[in-house]
């Protein structure tokens, strides 16, 4: 790999461990076998090794490639063991490299907020609905 | 050969996507409603035809806005069941308004309306207006009615697509 390349990637590791964000990298050759891994993969309940193949191993990823632009970014990705991953792909030679972050505490803060909306909403639509059998 | 295939779930909040995939997936269902924050992905094999399928569910947030992310999350769908809530009409309106039905993304493959929570059919109000024209199937998560009929049926119409 090009050393400006893996120097960046390391760099950018570095960043996201510090932030807690137990980085986890991935690069794939173009038949879509990991060829580096570096982090914690059983973090996210991922059973990887070099040589696997991310159409067995991630599938979810493996719909999604060739990706059609230069990068593609997935947000709150639910992870096997009820994680939550935000996956960064970049094309880089004729394969994929793939960041993976943990943001499970900031996904369930989301979900803390979006389940008091949700409810409401819910709660809205039966009186809405109760309303409409009444006539008013 | 197994085939590979990705399906989409679209639909409101609350509609009960998440508790279709889990009744399908694992044969359970919980009362208690917790939102899905982003996408959940779960697999299921099933085989049709005598064809080995390796299903990829995507269960979106009905939270999903529009733009890049949404479109990321459905790049790539083989087919797509549009979740709506038979005791919600604005559900049912926003599955099979037209800018979900036409997205630029799942132009073209094929979609099936799941009017899920018919075990609730006497809270249904009469209003509900369906005009996209799209094949529609009554669904329970609860009560496990059609379930397997709704993902399963999605699969058929995928494969019939392919072999034209």
């Amino acid at each position: 790999m090009n050393n400006d390349f893996v120097t960046y990637s390391k760099k950018q590791l570095d960043e996201w461990a510090q932030k807690k964000l137990k980085p986890l990298f991935i690069y794939t050759n173009s038949e879509k076998k990991i060829e580096h891994i570096i982090g914690d993969f059983n973090e996210y309940g991922f059973e990887l090794k070099v040589g696997d193949s991310i159409s067995e191993n991630l599938p979810f990823i493996d719909a999604l490639l060739p990706i059609q632009d230069d990068e593609l970014l997935l947000d709150y990705i639910q992870t096997p063991n009820h994680q939550y991953a935000s996956i960064q792909i970049k094309s880089y030679l004729n394969g994929h490299v793939i960041f993976i972050t943990n943001t499970t505490k900031h996904a369930h803060e989301i979900q803390e907020i979006q389940q008091n909306r949700n409810e409401l909403c819910l709660a809205m639509n039966k009186i809405k609905d109760l309303l409409y059998e009444l006539n008013y | 050969m197994t085939l590979k295939k990705k399906i989409v779930l679209i639909g409101q909040s609350g509609v009960g996507k998440t508790s279709l995939v889990q009744q399908y997936v694992s044969e359970s269902f919980s009362d208690n409603y917790l939102t899905t924050v982003g996408v959940s992905i779960k697999k299921k094999s099933l085989i049709l035809d005598n064809q080995n399928i390796s299903l990829i569910i995507w269960d979106l947030a009905g939270d999903l806005n529009y733009g890049s992310t949404y479109d990321n999350y459905i790049r790539g769908a083989s087919g797509v069941l549009l979740v709506a809530d038979g005791t919600n009409t604005s559900s049912v309106e926003y599955a099979t308004s037209e800018r979900r039905i036409n997205h630029p993304s799942i132009q073209g493959i094929p979609k099936l309306l799941l009017l899920n929570k018919c075990d609730l059919k006497p809270e249904w109000r009469s209003n509900i207006n369906d005009t996209s024209g799209i094949k529609s199937l009554l669904t329970s998560a609860k009560t496990n009615e059609n379930v397997a009929n709704a993902f399963e049926g999605l699969c058929s119409l995928i494969l019939t697509g392919q072999k034209k």
